[in-house]
């Protein structure tokens, strides 16, 4: 088992297509909840491109954790399930605790985000900034039916409120930060209402935040494994809820 | 109508509490004074037959069963507020420890492979 690659950011990229100028100062935090048949496959193109990857096994019941290890990523997996938000607390933990990395980011492990746009990301990233935050909405790249961009762009008006930093898209899983934010970021909402406080968090004024059109894959995968459309209304829902709860600093 | 001004303070005051009771100590003596309270309010009605319907005839309440169901909303209120507080308390320690023990165990893999 490899798990070396991690903890050495200075060992040689893997020569890869995209990667001529290396990626040996990133970290990406894969949280992984049941996603056996499609985990593997995912880390692997991460690293095969030297990107080191921090696998978050949130209690998942079938074969992620092997999958996982055959990568030969790092993983760190709850004894019991908490959620995404504590997952990516608990990646965003290990990742500082584990890894030296300039930046780290997040990735979904059903496959729905693209390499190259995390490397488009990882660029912007480099140019001075401390947050890249991927969008859906920038260009037209993205497929999605009427109801879904209509619920999405719904919670970004309502996420939007309050917060200094105005975001096309409020919840994208695919994210981009300097190891201090990193630092900064502590998530308490464990369920996927995590995204609205992880985005009051990363868009603080002293911030500076852009955003990076990227290109979600629908598959068949992610549409069966993914958020069912009808839990756009639970995380708006929470959203609202933890807004009403803790929101009076920013109003 | 002296109970409408007694009643909604009370409610409002019910709310605020409960949510603000978090595991301090303030908040668990305050419920067990509340359990306390309820018990001998409750020993008392049964006693005492006639003095519920006197209080409910001083505040403006028609029956005294009425009066007995306005106090106990209260209480049941507070107590489940409170009790959700505390459970929320409850489930982010448990994160917390969850966290530590995963971290702890990644590390105790990470040494074991780097010896191996």
């Amino acid at each position: 088992m490899n798990t070396l690659t991690v903890v050495e950011p200075t060992a040689p990229s893997t020569v890869s297509p995209v990667a001529e100028d290396g990626f040996a100062d990133v970290v990406v935090i894969v949280r992984v909840y049941n996603e056996a048949p499609v985990v593997g496959g995912v880390i692997a193109e991460l690293m095969a491109a030297g990107i080191s990857v921090v696998a978050v096994d949130d209690a998942s019941t079938d074969g992620s954790a092997g999958e996982i290890d055959r990568t030969g990523a790092l993983r760190v997996s709850h004894p019991i399930n908490l959620g995404a938000g504590g997952a990516l607390q608990t990646g965003l933990e290990a990742a500082l605790k584990f890894t030296d990395a300039r930046y780290i980011g997040c990735f979904d492990a059903d496959g729905q985000h693209q390499l190259v746009d995390l490397i488009g990301m990882i660029r912007t990233i480099r140019q001075g900034y401390d947050v890249v935050m991927g969008s859906r909405f920038l260009d037209g790249k993205t497929e999605m039916s009427p109801l879904r961009r209509l619920i999405l762009r719904t919670a970004t008006k309502v996420f939007n409120r309050g917060a200094g930093t105005r975001l096309t898209d409020a919840h994208n899983g695919l994210r981009l930060m300097t190891r201090e934010v990193a630092a900064a970021t502590r998530l308490t909402q464990t369920g996927m209402a995590y995204a609205s406080e992880l985005e009051r968090q990363l868009t603080r004024p002293g911030h500076r935040l852009t955003e990076f059109p990227v290109h979600i894959l629908y598959t068949e995968y992610s549409k069966s494994k993914g958020q069912p459309l009808l839990n756009s209304v639970n995380i708006l829902a929470d959203t609202i809820a933890h807004r009403l709860g803790s929101g009076r600093a920013a109003l | 109508m002296i109970i409408k001004a007694l009643l909604i303070p009370a409610l409002l005051m019910a709310v605020v509490f409960s949510l603000r009771a978090r595991a301090s100590l303030r908040g668990q003596a305050r419920r067990k004074v509340i359990a306390v309270l309820t018990v001998l309010a409750g020993a008392t009605a049964v006693a005492f037959p006639t003095l519920l319907q006197d209080v409910a005839d001083a505040v403006g309440v028609t029956r005294g069963t009425d009066l007995l169901t306005y106090g106990l909303a209260l209480v049941i209120l507070y107590l489940v507020g409170s009790t959700s507080v505390r459970f929320r308390e409850q489930e982010s320690r448990f994160v917390r420890l969850a966290r530590q023990v995963a971290l702890a165990e990644a590390e105790a893999r990470l040494a074991s492979a780097r010896q191996a």
